[in-house]
C-alpha cells in the first residue's frame, strides 16, 4: 500500500528517444496517479488520464492553465512553499493534502513533487504525482471504527500471541476481569484461567496454530479477585497478511450476567403471557408489534393472526377516530389511564374494555410505539346493570311493602272488629244470661282481642316510622281530655290490682300536636306503670315549662337496675330475667314512644330504682312546628 | 218503628259487621236498613229518609269515598251527616274521607261499649 511510484521524469518537454519516450508515455498514461507537470510559475504543461480522472479535467481544459485552478483557496499558501523548496532542488515526498475537483469537491490527496532539470541540471519546473487517498482514508476511518466497535463492546475482547501472551484488551475484559489494560498486556493468558483447567491451554494454543476456530464453548475463569466467573468463550485464528497464524482473538461472555438477563426476559415474557388482560405492543402507526395469550383469549385472535396486522382490526368502525387521538397523546409522552370503551373480537362480538396505553420510549427517550393492557370489563359492567336492577326491584319491593302493610292493617282488623265486638256485646248480656265463668271467659276474648290489635298497631307504627311515612297530623287539643282517656282504658287492669291511678293536668288552655300520637304515647307509658306495678300508685303529672308540655308517669313498681337503663329505648326490648314470663309485650312500646316523642321534636327520660320504682318524662312543644328536613335531622341527631 | 231521628242507613259489605253494628244499633232503638254495596247506598240514601249514614269505606263495587261524593253531589243535596267507619287506620284515608264529604270517622274494630254513643255523638244526635 505505501509503495510509491518511482520518481518519474514525467511528460517532459525534453524529448527522449522515441522508443523510451513512448513507453514512458504509455507508463504515465497507465498509471493510478495523476501525473501533471508544470512550470515555475504554475503553469500545467501535461496532464495524464488519471489526473483528467481524478480532477475531472481534460488536458485541452487544464495544459497552459495555472495550478492554483486546483488548490481550495484556503490552502494556496501551500504552493509558495512548495515551489521555495523545489526550487532549492529538494524533492516533496508524500505530502497530504485537499485539492479541488473541476466539479468544486474536495479530494483527499498525497502529492510527490520533483524538481525537472534540464539538460544542464537546471531547475525548469516539477512533477506533480498526485494520489487519490480517498480510498485510504476510508481503510483508516474503517479501522478505527472496529476498534471503537471493539471498546464499546458488552463482551470481553482479548487477543493473544502464539506463546500465550495477551496482546489486546478491551474495555468489557477489565470490567469481566478487573485487571487494566496496563497491568495485563504482554501478561500469560494462563493468569486467567483456574488451576485446575491449567492443562487444557497448550490443546487451545496447537489447535489454533492449525487455524481451528472453536466457537461457543463454556467454561470457568477467574478475576482478578479471584471470584470464579462462568463464560462462553470464542476463540478465532488471527492470520497476517501473508496468511501466517500469528494469534488468537478471544470473545469472552460472563454468563452469569447473560443467564441473569434471560432469566428476567423469560420471567418478564412469562408474567405477560400469565396476564388475564390482554397486554399488545404497536408501533406509533398503529401496528401490533406483540400479541399475548390475554389478548388471544379476549379478542379471540392468535398472535399468528395479528402480529403485523393494524389495530384498527380490533376497534369498532364507528370508534376509528378514538385512535388518532390516543397517538397523539401517546407522542406527547402521556399515558392513558382506565379508559372505558368498547373493542370488537374476532367474532364481531362487541366488548366493553378497559384501556391503559403507555408509550414505550427507546434509550434517546423518544417515543417509538405503546403497550396496551386492555381488561375486559364486560361482565363488570354488566355486574353495574344487574346491581341497579336490583336496586330498581328493591325500591319496587319496598313500596310494595307499603302497600301491603295498609291492606293487611285493613285486613286484620275487620276480623277483629267481630271478635272484640261480638265478645263484648255477649258480656254485656245482650245476648241472654252469663254465669260468672262465661263473663271472665268473655273478657279473656275481650282483652286478648284488643292486646292482639295494639300489636298490630305498634309494628304498623314501627314500619311507617321506619319508612319514614310516619306523618304529623297536629290538631288542636285538650291534654286533659288525652290523659282521661287513657286512665279509663286503664281503670280495668289497675282496679284488679288494686293500684290507684291519678293525674294532675296544670295545662288548660288547647295545645297543638298530633293528638293521636299523644296519646299513643301516654297510653304507652301509664299502661307500662298499670303492668310493671304490683302494687301502690301510678300518677300522671302535666306541666308547663316555657314552650314546652311536660308529662310526668310516676309509679311504684318493680325499677329498672341501672345497668338496663341504656338499653330501654332499643326496639324489641324487654328488660331480661322473670320479667321476660311475667309480662307480656312486644318490647316495642318504649322504643315507639321514642320514636313518636323525637317525631313530635320533643324527648324522653327515665329515672328508676329497682323496687322503689320509675319515672318516666317526656317534653314536647307547647305548638307543633313542621320544620324543614335539615332542622329534622338535627333534632333526630340530638 | 221509623222513631224519627233513629233511622240508620247502614253501608256494609261484611255480613259479620253488619250483624254486629245492627244488633248495637237496634239494643238503642234505632231502625238499621242495609246496603251492601256502593250503588245500593247511594240509590238507598236518595230514596229512603234517614237521620245518618254509618259507611265502611272499603266495599265491592264503588268505594266508601265515591258514595260519599255521590250523596253529596249535585242534584242530590243531602246535608245529611255522614261517618265513616273503616279499618283503615292511616291519616290520609281519614283526610279523604273528610273530603269527599263525610263529616265524622270512626276506625275498626269498634268500641262496642261505647259505639252507639259515638255515633250519636257525631251525628249530632241527642244521647239517648
Amino acid at each position: 500500500m505505501e509503495q510509491s511510484s518511482p520518481p518519474l521524469p514525467g511528460a517532459t518537454p525534453v524529448p527522449p528517444p522515441l522508443p523510451a519516450r513512448l513507453l514512458l508515455s504509455a507508463i504515465v498514461d497507465s498509471s493510478d496517479d495523476a501525473i501533471v507537470s508544470k512550470t515555475f510559475d504554475g503553469t500545467i504543461t501535461s496532464w495524464n488520464r488519471a489526473a483528467q480522472r481524478i480532477f475531472g479535467y481534460t488536458p485541452e481544459e487544464m495544459i497552459g492553465q495555472s495550478v492554483l485552478r486546483l488548490i481550495p483557496p484556503e490552502l494556496q499558501h501551500e504552493e509558495t512553499t512548495i515551489i521555495a523548496r523545489l526550487r532549492k532542488g529538494e524533492r516533496i515526498e508524500h505530502f497530504q493534502s485537499l485539492r479541488r475537483r473541476k466539479d468544486g469537491s474536495l479530494v483527499p490527496v498525497s502529492l510527490t513533487i520533483s524538481p525537472i532539470r534540464d539538460d544542464h541540471g537546471n531547475i525548469v519546473g516539477a512533477s506533480k504525482i498526485a494520489r487519490d487517498i480517498s480510498e485510504h482514508k476510508r481503510t483508516a476511518d474503517a479501522a478505527s471504527l472496529l476498534a471503537a466497535i471493539v471498546e464499546s463492546s458488552q463482551d470481553a475482547i482479548i487477543s493473544k500471541d502464539l506463546s500465550g501472551r495477551i496482546t489486546t484488551w478491551n474495555k468489557a475484559a477489565e470490567i469481566t476481569f478487573g485487571y487494566t489494560e496496563a497491568e495485563i498486556i504482554g501478561q500469560p493468558i494462563s493468569r486467567l484461567i483456574p488451576p485446575e483447567l491449567q492443562g487444557t491451554e497448550p490443546q487451545n494454543l496447537s489447535g489454533l496454530r492449525a487455524g481451528e476456530r472453536v466457537g461457543h464453548y463454556e467454561t470457568v475463569r477467574v478475576r482478578k479477585d479471584g471470584e470464579r466467573i462462568d463464560v462462553s468463550v470464542t476463540v478465532s485464528p488471527i492470520v497476517d497478511a501473508q496468511g501466517t497464524i500469528i494469534g488468537a482473538s478471544k470473545i469472552i461472555c460472563a454468563l452469569g450476567a447473560q443467564r441473569r438477563a434471560e432469566q428476567a426476559t423469560r420471567l418478564l415474557a412469562a408474567i405477560v403471557d400469565s396476564s388475564d388482560d390482554a397486554i399488545i405492543s404497536k408501533t406509533l402507526t398503529g401496528v401490533i408489534t406483540s400479541w399475548n395469550r390475554g389478548a388471544e383469549r379476549i379478542f379471540g385472535y392468535t398472535a399468528d393472526e395479528m402480529i403485523g396486522a393494524p389495530i384498527l382490526k380490533l376497534i369498532p368502525p364507528e370508534r376509528h377516530n378514538e385512535e388518532p387521538n390516543i397517538v397523539s397523546r401517546l407522542q406527547r409522552g402521556e399515558r392513558i389511564d382506565h379508559y372505558q370503551t368498547v373493542r370488537r373480537r374476532k367474532n364481531g362480538e362487541l366488548i366493553d374494555v378497559s384501556l391503559t396505553v403507555s408509550p414505550i420510549k427507546d434509550s434517546t427517550g423518544r417515543v417509538i410505539g405503546a403497550s396496551k393492557v386492555a381488561r375486559d370489563i364486560t361482565q363488570e359492567k354488566k355486574a353495574v346493570a344487574q346491581l341497579a336492577l336490583a336496586n330498581e326491584e328493591l325500591r319496587r319491593a319496598h313500596q310494595m311493602k307499603s302497600e301491603f302493610l295498609a291492606i293487611m292493617s285493613h285486613e286484620l282488623r275487620t276480623p277483629l272488629n267481630s271478635i272484640i265486638g261480638f265478645a263484648t256485646v255477649m258480656r254485656q248480656g245482650r245476648s241472654g244470661p252469663l254465669t260468672e265463668e262465661q263473663k271472665k271467659q268473655l273478657l279473656l276474648i275481650q282483652s286478648s282481642g284488643k292486646h292482639l290489635l295494639h300489636l298490630i298497631n305498634d309494628v304498623l307504627d314501627l314500619s311507617r316510622i321506619e319508612a319514614g311515612k310516619m306523618e304529623v297530623e297536629p290538631e288542636e287539643f285538650l291534654i286533659g281530655d288525652v290523659v282521661e282517656e287513657a286512665i279509663r282504658i286503664l281503670e280495668l287492669p289497675a282496679a284488679q290490682k288494686s293500684l290507684k291511678v291519678s293525674a294532675d293536668v296544670a295545662v288548660t288552655g288547647p295545645i297543638f300536636s298530633d293528638r293521636k300520637r299523644v296519646f299513643q304515647i301516654v297510653l304507652n307509658l301509664l299502661n307500662n306503670a298499670v303492668k310493671f306495678t304490683p302494687a301502690g300508685a301510678v300518677k300522671i303529672e302535666v306541666t308547663r315549662d316555657g314552650q314546652d308540655i311536660v308529662v310526668t308517669v310516676r309509679d311504684t313498681g318493680i325499677g329498672i337496675p341501672r345497668d338496663k337503663h341504656r338499653d330501654l329505648f332499643q326496639a324489641f326490648h324487654q328488660v331480661e330475667g322473670s320479667a321476660r314470663r311475667r309480662y307480656e309485650g312486644t318490647g316495642l312500646g318504649l322504643y315507639l314512644c321514642k320514636q313518636l316523642v323525637t317525631l313530635l321534636h320533643g324527648r324522653i327520660e327515665m329515672e328508676s330504682e329497682v323496687q322503689r320504682g320509675s319515672v318516666f318524662t317526656f317534653r314536647i312543644p307547647e305548638r307543633y312546628q313542621a320544620v324543614s328536613s335539615a332542622a329534622e335531622a338535627q333534632l333526630t341527631e340530638a | 218503628m221509623n222513631e224519627p231521628g233513629k233511622r240508620v242507613l247502614l253501608v256494609e259489605d261484611n255480613l259479620e259487621n253488619q250483624y254486629l253494628t245492627t244488633l248495637l244499633l237496634e239494643g238503642e232503638g234505632y231502625t238499621v236498613t242495609v246496603a251492601g254495596n256502593g250503588l245500593d247506598a247511594v240509590q238507598a240514601a236518595s230514596e229512603g229518609d234517614f237521620d245518618f249514614i254509618l259507611l265502611d269505606l272499603q266495599l265491592p263495587d264503588i268505594d266508601g269515598f265515591e258514595v260519599a261524593r255521590r250523596v253529596r253531589g249535585p242534584g242530590a243535596g243531602k246535608q245529611i251527616p255522614i261517618i265513616a267507619v273503616s279499618a283503615f287506620a292511616r291519616g290520609s284515608e281519614r283526610r279523604q274521607a273528610y273530603a269527599a264529604g263525610c263529616t265524622g270517622y270512626l276506625e275498626k274494630p269498634i268500641d262496642a261499649d261505647c259505639f252507639v254513643a259515638q255515633v250519636q255523638c257525631l251525628a249530632g244526635m241527642p244521647a239517648s
